[in-house]
């Protein structure tokens, strides 16, 4: 069993890799690395593993910028509505149902919001959805919260769309 | 206070802030600029995560095609590269979590180190230099699985902080979690990368830090 010391000492070696300690931190360390052949080791087996890391390399990067632009400038638009159907409410509901969108929608009220996308070429957004007066952040569903939303509350699902 | 088109002016002096918001204007040039200083770095990390070329180049195009439509909604409150580092973490830990749900057909899954390198040929496997590059190379197999067997928050913790040198706060913004909680993803991944690569880092093996190899160019 390792004795009370070096557990705490092994516990922090990390930081020393890191040359995050403090003066009085780092002395401590170093005086019981002195006498302790044991965590000498554990401490220089963390450093070789983390040294190690350097031999993974990176391919030198194609250059997508063309590829991107062209993307951006032709990609449809994508409609994200999530959880703020549920605070529109049904009139978002009816007023999506509108425009031909096909939705499912979550059967309890209180259960959590399940996010529906669809995609819609440009156009078609531009000139519908920003009739929908019931929902009240157009821009909100226009962008969506995809991009910065906390990844557990995000399900994404591909929805068939009709009548378009 | 934003016009859609300056004759003359230069793309290459506006900060990134002001890029997004001539993006948003429409003007011509400046989403361009945009990609063109980013698009390295976020491949750089996005490529470290994934471990292939292919689906590293269908992340980078997926990432900055959500930087464009942002454009009309961003708000310069923190650093640029903080929220372009949100942007595309969330991207790879979305594509690796759908990734590891779905059946994968073998090809598309890259063992670690064989689609970008090519085997290493060994010429005369006895000599010292020869059993060097065996080593190394073999190790260098080793860490790319070990980066690649991480969850995908601890990976993205490790390509961050170790790759990219980001501190413990741009980490902890760019994970959307707390400094405590970035702290314990490092110490968690460096705990599973040093289980993994100790038996490929014996005292007596040739790689180390001081005499190592040079870095492949």
């Amino acid at each position: 069993m390792m004795p009370v010391q070096c557990e705490d000492i092994r516990s922090r070696l990390w930081d020393l890799v890191d040359g995050a300690l403090d003066e009085s931190a780092r002395a401590e360390m170093e005086a019981h690395l002195a006498s302790c052949e044991a965590c000498r080791r554990a401490l220089a087996e963390r450093r070789r593993v983390w040294d190690a890391l350097d031999l993974d390399t990176v391919p030198a990067a194609p250059d997508l910028t063309q590829r991107i632009l062209n993307r951006a400038m032709s990609a449809p638009r994508r409609l994200i509505v999530g959880s703020w159907i549920r605070w529109a409410g049904a009139a978002a509901a009816v007023a999506l149902l509108a425009v031909g969108l096909t939705l499912l929608l979550r059967p309890a009220p209180d259960a959590p919001p399940a996010p529906v996308i669809a995609e819609l070429p440009a156009p078609y957004i531009e000139t519908e959805l920003v009739s929908v007066e019931a929902v009240t952040d157009i821009e909100l569903l226009m962008y969506g919260d995809l991009i910065e939303a906390p990844i557990e509350t995000l399900v994404e699902k591909e929805i068939p769309i009709s009548g378009i | 206070m934003l016009v859609t088109s300056r004759p003359g002016a230069d793309v290459h002096r506006d900060s990134d802030a002001d890029l997004m918001a001539l993006t948003a204007a429409g003007q011509a040039g400046a989403f361009e600029e945009l990609v063109r200083r980013h698009q390295q770095r976020v491949f750089n990390i996005v490529y470290r995560s994934v471990g292939n070329v292919t689906d590293a180049e269908d992340l980078v195009q997926d990432i900055f095609l959500r930087v464009f439509r942002a454009a009309p909604r961003y708000q310069p409150t923190a650093k640029f590269t903080t929220w372009l580092f949100r942007v595309a973490t969330n991207a790879v830990i979305n594509w690796l979590r759908k990734r590891d749900r779905r059946p994968v057909a073998l090809s598309r899954v890259a063992p670690a180190g064989s689609t970008d390198s090519p085997d290493p040929v060994y010429e005369d496997p006895d000599a010292s230099t020869g059993l060097h590059s065996l080593q190394t190379d073999e190790l260098r197999t080793q860490v790319r699985a070990a980066i690649e067997a991480l969850p995908p928050k601890q990976r993205l913790a490790v390509v961050l902080f170790r790759f990219e040198g980001r501190s413990y706060q741009e980490i902890a913004e760019a994970l959307s979690c707390s400094v405590m909680a970035v702290k314990s993803l490092l110490s968690r991944a460096r705990e599973n990368l040093r289980r993994r690569l100790t038996p490929y880092l014996g005292e007596e093996t040739g790689f180390s830090a001081e005499q190592g190899p040079e870095p492949p160019g």
